[in-house]
């Protein structure tokens, strides 16, 4: 599965990166949401793990551009992190746009990965 | 003398001419007439001394001339005159006519001068003698009227000087009764008393009842006074009577207005109104007071009764003035006083010596009673200090002529004074304040919690982005540590001193989002936040990672009970509470001591609590502020230090969750704080 993970924090892609990988996922990183839209839409991830606070775009609007910008159908599978855990929860993720909602810190990595992972067996996302 | 007159009746002329001639010289008047008819008529116009007739005269006799004149005027001296004397003649001349003389003609001029003039004589005498003897019984008749005139004049006399006495007695004790009255009256003091009075003084009355009184009290309340049996009794009356001022008998009016009052018939009802004299009635709106007398009198007997009750009418009018118009000022008095004593704030009167001229009741540090003492210091009854308490504003109030204001303490209690000088005159100095003292301890206690608010508000808001900042690198580190983990085990599973060190680092990411998360939960300040379910435990664990710096100096035992401490609160606020009652445990001891922090469960009255001891090896509390501890604004530290507000706080936080807080201490040994919070099952 080719996942993109967009992350102004190092730690979190390198982490997240490395967890992917070891699952065997082709990993995508971007550093912020104009680098991440760029990648998403040149790249075409099945899944992508999405930070809402960044510098440039957030998160939420980046997966607003993608909906605007291309016609992906079906389009990737969304799993929204936030360390602000009181600004959203499934309910509004899913309200942007977003499939999953994992607030940070993650008490267990794999476990994220494996949530994505859930999402492409229920309903593969493939190019 | 007066001349006599002589009648001389002759049908001869010679002898009438003679006679005249005769006459002439004396003092006598003659009236010579020549026929009877002619005598008769003289004789009927007027009196005469003598009467003179010849015997026979043409168509008459001179005796029937002299009987004529006898019985015309007996005073009158006849004289008959006649030529021949018969027997027969002289027998009818002194039987028919009493002549007094016989003269024979041809008389002797001389002889007939001393007959005229004796006959005369004889005249007058008798004529006196007539006189005399009218005079007499005249006087008698007189002296008969004088006579019986003096003894009912005497005994008109008699009677008017004794019914006068009588009325002078009457009148005089009429006046001392009156007296008596009036001055019975000025000794009244009550309406009752007045009724009392009143009713005494009407006793002589029989058909007269007890009076009634209605009358008008301050703020306009009508009343009734009146007696059961020999008792007074007043309410308010049902209706107002009728606004009259005349004094009015039996009518329908009144008999209405004391029917409809009393629910009984009234027959017969006088009524007397008393008019106000002191005080001038704004209006006529409002009746006078009337004394209603309920009555069997004749209507006779009424103006009497009422003439009595008239005289009466101004003093009782104005004794019932005084007394009403004493009732007012007492009453206004009373309510000025209640007024004052019924505020809640200090008010004080103080004068230039900080001595208390007049002070409410609650100016007192007691509020036992109010202190109205003259030469007592204001400061030693409000805060029971000797000396002026600090930050008073009155010198400066006496000295600037202003108002000023300035805050002082009583106890715990901090109150704002404002000291409004009183200017008698507008060039005179003031020597007296009113002191007007508000506590304002708890609007200055609600707004150090509101600074502290927006305080916790603020950190709140920094916490988040700090916590956001700091959880971004955390999960990192976290992750990664996990990622390198996985890593490490499956690639090199026999290093396991570097997977050992790399857990550590996991595990301290770990509990650094754990401090980050409960730093957020407790500087969630500002808004109200929901109470949960919630273990005690949980409430200290959380907060204990916090207070590490505060105890690092302190050795401390923490023994948590198995059992379950489950309780319904606000998680932040709780955690406040613990955080406050650590860190003052820890400051409460300069060298480092041991701090324990305990939970229970106890059974109290078949109610569970969850108990929380904190308690410390500390200084320990002076008794003399034990009860202040948890005032607010009660601090020991040093100015800058501490707001005053912590254990404050924690009692109201905790009476907020139906608990309670104590505190137990000894100087020297220690404190022990513990919050009790009743079980929270779920249900």
């Amino acid at each position: 599965m080719k996942i993109l993970i967009v992350d102004d924090e190092p730690l979190v892609r390198k982490s997240l990166g490395r967890a992917c990988a070891a699952r065997g996922h082709t990993v995508l990183e971007a550093s912020d949401g104009l680098e991440g839209l760029k990648t998403w839409l040149e790249q075409k991830p099945e899944a992508v793990f999405l930070d809402v606070l960044m510098p440039g775009l957030s998160g939420p609007e980046v997966l607003k551009r993608v909906s605007e910008q291309s016609q992906l159908t079906p389009r990737a599978w969304v799993i929204l992190m936030s360390a602000y855990s009181g600004e959203h929860n499934v309910a509004t993720a899913q309200q942007v746009g977003a499939d999953l909602f994992v607030p940070k810190p993650f008490d267990d990595i794999f476990s994220v990965v494996a949530k994505a992972e859930e999402l492409q067996a229920k309903s593969p996302r493939a190019k | 003398m007066v001349s006599q007159k002589i009648l001389w009746v002759d049908d001869d002329r010679e002898i009438l001419e003679a006679a005249l001639r005769l006459f002439r010289s004396r003092s006598w008047t003659l009236v010579a007439v020549e026929s009877a008819e002619a005598a008769k008529e003289q004789l009927a116009r007027e009196s005469f001394a003598v009467v003179v007739a010849d015997q026979r005269l043409q168509a008459a006799s001179g005796i029937d001339i002299l009987a004529f004149a006898k019985e015309r005027s007996p005073g009158t001296s006849r004289i008959l005159l006649t030529g021949r004397v018969e027997t027969s003649v002289i027998e009818e001349a002194v039987n028919r006519g009493h002549v007094f003389r016989f003269i024979a003609k041809p008389w002797e001029n001389e002889q007939l001068i001393v007959d005229i003039s004796k006959a005369i004589e004889h005249h007058e005498l008798k004529m006196a003698e007539a006189g005399l003897l009218r005079e007499v019984s005249l006087q008698n008749r007189k002296l008969e009227r004088l006579t019986s005139g003096l003894e009912t004049i005497v005994m008109e006399r008699t009677l008017n000087a004794e019914s006068s006495k009588i009325e002078v007695e009457r009148q005089l004790s009429n006046l001392r009764d009156l007296v008596h009255f009036i001055k019975e009256l000025s000794n009244l003091t009550a309406v009752d008393e007045l009724l009392g009075l009143i009713k005494k003084e009407m006793k002589s009355f029989h058909e007269v009842r007890s009076p009634l009184l209605a009358y008008m009290v301050t703020e306009r309340r009508p009343m009734i006074l009146f007696f059961q049996g020999k008792q007074f009794s007043e309410r308010e009356a049902r209706n107002q009577w009728p606004n009259r001022s005349r004094i009015r008998a039996n009518e329908s009016e009144d008999r209405h207005y004391l029917a409809n009052e009393f629910g009984r018939p009234f027959v017969k009802v006088l009524a007397v109104p008393l008019k106000r004299r002191a005080v001038a009635v704004d209006n006529d709106r409002e009746p006078p007071a009337t004394l209603f007398f309920e009555h069997s009198l004749a209507d006779d007997a009424v103006d009497k009764f009422l003439s009595f009750v008239s005289e009466r009418l101004q003093p009782l009018s104005i004794a019932l003035d005084r007394i009403l118009l004493e009732y007012h000022l007492k009453y206004t008095s009373l309510q000025w006083e209640s007024t004052f004593d019924g505020i809640k704030d200090p008010i004080a009167i103080i004068d230039i010596d900080f001595k208390l001229v007049r002070s409410n009741r609650h100016f007192s540090k007691t509020t036992s009673g109010g202190t109205r003492s003259f030469a007592t210091k204001c400061h030693s009854v409000f805060s029971g200090s000797e000396s002026a308490c600090r930050g008073c504003p009155v010198p400066d109030a006496l000295a600037k002529g202003d108002p000023q204001k300035g805050l002082i303490k009583r106890g715990t209690r901090i109150f704002e004074v404002l000291s409004y000088p009183i200017r008698l005159k507008n060039d005179q100095v003031s020597t007296n304040v009113i002191n007007h003292y508000v506590d304002v301890t708890s609007s200055r206690e609600l707004q150090g919690r509101m600074v502290q608010s927006e305080k916790m508000a603020a950190i709140g808001l920094l916490a988040g982005n700090i916590a956001h900042e700091l959880n971004n690198p955390l999960t990192g580190i976290r992750s990664l540590s996990q990622v390198l983990i996985s890593e490490l085990r499956r690639e090199n599973p026999r290093n396991a001193q570097l997977i050992g060190d790399i857990e550590e680092v996991e595990k301290a990411a770990g509990r650094s989002q754990k401090i980050i998360e409960n730093l957020l939960d407790f500087s969630k300040g500002g808004g109200e936040q929901k109470q949960v379910q919630i273990s005690l435990n949980d409430v200290v664990q959380r907060t204990l990672p916090m207070l590490k710096t505060a105890m690092r100096e302190h050795r401390s035992e923490i023994h948590l009970t198995e059992d379950s401490v489950s309780v319904r609160v606000e998680p932040h606020l709780m955690q406040q509470v613990v955080f406050n009652l650590v860190n003052n445990a820890c400051q409460a001891m300069p060298n480092p001591g041991t701090i324990s922090i305990e939970t229970d469960v106890i059974e109290e009255l078949g109610k569970r609590w969850c108990q929380l001891h904190v308690k410390d090896t500390g200084v320990g509390i002076p008794t003399e502020i034990l009860d202040s501890i948890f005032e607010p604004f009660f601090t020991t530290k040093e100015k800058g230090q501490g707001t005053g507000l912590g254990l404050s706080m924690c009692r109201q936080v905790i009476l907020k969750f139906g608990g309670e807080i104590n505190v137990k201490t000894k100087i020297s040994e220690g404190t022990e704080f513990t919050v009790r919070l009743p079980e929270w099952k779920d249900r």
